[in-house]
């Protein structure tokens, strides 16, 4: 399990290293001027330019000697500055000057494995400027993202939340799913231990509606009838508390009643694909969230479904004690529909997860399985993986909180959109 | 008409006296709320109240809030 990576970064080497010179960038077609206004403002001139050799391949000894060297291609410059040199190059560079930028010049290492995301991402970023640079016109889109299909093995969301890689079971763990009730029949969960509720009055616990039996699905189910797999917390035991209608609705007083009973039975984790679009947070909820976490008992809930219209986390998601989950597609973008980060200090998306074609079990009714859409997808995800969590670790409420969001792995999009990232399988 | 309007609410009892919230649940019941269910282990009671009583329901001790009752969706 603990490797050695195959080209370490040495020991002496710190993150942001730097060699005591700069790199200048100039602005486009600027580099002549941008030379001028450093020369004005440093007294320097005469560095090495790459295109005076053969090749452009300058021997970097010269930048010693000429202390610094020009890549007209590139629209850069390396040059070794004292102090007030630096200074005035700072306060003449700008959007509109011929000097657009001076950084110090950092040292880069040969990659290899157990690096930190912010190495990569500094070498990264190093990389796709001078590419911008150099390139003119049309640059071809060169981060390629990583995509993720079903297959006979599982469904995409659970290879890019590397629950495949996982030997955890959900065993001994209690996972509630408050929804629209569940199937208590379909032929996937024959065996299962669940125990359910009905909320809703004048409606039994039998699903009617699938979303409850395509959420459990997710969060508790195992694999289809062909041996796919689709559901996470596979050994845990499943409270199926129903707490919307048929018709997908809900009282807060029958949401806020399987919330009691949930956490009253002892449950490590809630799953809640439900909400509003209100983006005040409710007092009721952030009080419930916090005394459930107290209890032992972590609360995630769907970030929402409004994005598209500029919408924001709604309720219950937008309490500070409840973790907020945003959806992602199977090329790890987010889904233009999940709702963003809100003014609220608890209307912060904490974490994301796949929401877009999700394959999971419905009704035997409806026809067994269904691929749906939505935060409420997403959801499921992160409490499927906080079973697992709870199971490996003994960990419980804010300290769960605190794993399942410092293992997701940070993606290239705001956090106002995906949190911490893409949540991922202990 | 308004002031008989019955509004469904959520009433947060207040970390002081959650373990006493059946104290809670009776003052309410003075002030006028019809309480339908108290849920002890978070702290919540649940029922109506006219509209012309809501907002003394605010000052009964032990209360932390009290929020109208809303509804949500599958999402």
């Amino acid at each position: 399990m603990s490797q050695q990576p195959s080209f370490p970064i040495p020991e002496t080497a710190q993150a942001d290293a730097t060699t005591g010179r700069y790199i200048i960038t100039f602005g486009e077609d600027a580099v002549t001027e941008g030379l001028d206004l450093l020369s004005d403002q440093t007294g320097i001139r005469g560095l090495a330019n790459a295109s005076d050799f053969a090749d452009s391949a300058l021997d970097l000894i010269q930048i010693e000697a000429a202390g610094g060297a020009v890549f007209p291609t590139l629209g850069v410059a390396v040059v070794s500055l004292d102090e007030e040199a630096f200074s005035s190059v700072m306060t003449s560079a700008g959007e509109d000057s011929a000097i657009l930028a001076i950084e110090p010049e950092r040292t880069f290492y040969a990659i290899g494995d157990g690096l930190s995301a912010d190495y990569l991402r500094g070498y990264r970023d190093a990389v796709d400027n001078l590419y911008d640079k150099a390139t003119n016109t049309e640059v071809a889109e060169i981060k390629k993202p990583r995509c993720f299909a079903d297959d006979i093995e599982s469904t995409w969301g659970l290879k890019a939340t590397k629950v495949m890689n996982s030997l955890l079971t959900g065993s001994g763990m209690k996972v509630a799913v408050l929804d629209t009730g569940m199937d208590l029949l379909h032929p996937d969960f024959a065996g299962r231990s669940i125990i359910s509720q009905s909320f809703v009055p004048g409606e039994d616990v039998q699903d009617v509606n699938s979303h409850g039996t395509h959420c459990i699905g997710t969060a508790c189910g195992f694999k289809d009838l062909n041996g796919r797999r689709y559901g996470i917390a596979y050994e845990s035991t499943i409270y199926v508390g129903k707490v919307l209608s048929n018709a997908g609705s809900g009282a807060g007083a029958w949401i806020l009643a399987g919330m009691e009973w949930a956490i009253a039975n002892g449950c490590q984790v809630i799953s809640m694909s439900l909400g509003n679009p209100t983006r005040t947070p409710s007092t009721a909820y952030e009080t419930v969230g916090r005394r459930s976490l107290q209890n032992g008992c972590l609360i995630v809930a769907a970030a929402g479904n409004n994005g598209r219209t500029g919408g924001s986390v709604g309720q219950p998601a937008n309490s500070q004690s409840i973790m907020a989950v945003a959806a992602i597609d199977n090329c790890e973008a987010v889904a233009d529909f999940s709702a963003k980060s809100g003014i609220f200090p608890g209307a912060k998306v904490d974490i994301a997860a796949p929401g877009v074609e999700i394959y999971s079990s419905v009704p035997m009714e409806q026809g067994r399985y269904a691929a749906y859409n939505g935060t409420s997808m997403a959801t499921p995800h992160v409490a499927g993986l906080a079973a697992l969590y709870a199971e490996s670790t003994g960990k419980r409420g804010a300290e769960l909180w605190q794993l399942l969001t410092s293992y997701a792995m940070a993606l290239p999009l705001p956090n106002t959109r995906v949190g911490s990232g893409l949540v991922q399988a202990p | 008409m308004s002031d008989e309007q019955v509004q469904r609410i959520i009433v947060s009892v207040d970390d002081q006296n959650i373990s006493v919230i059946q104290s809670v649940v009776t003052a309410l019941e003075s002030a006028g709320m019809k309480v339908d269910e108290v849920l002890p282990v978070i702290g919540i009671v649940i029922g109506e109240v006219s509209q012309s009583k809501l907002e003394g329901l605010k000052t009964v001790p032990g209360v932390a809030s009290v929020e109208i009752d809303r509804e949500m969706q599958a999402i």
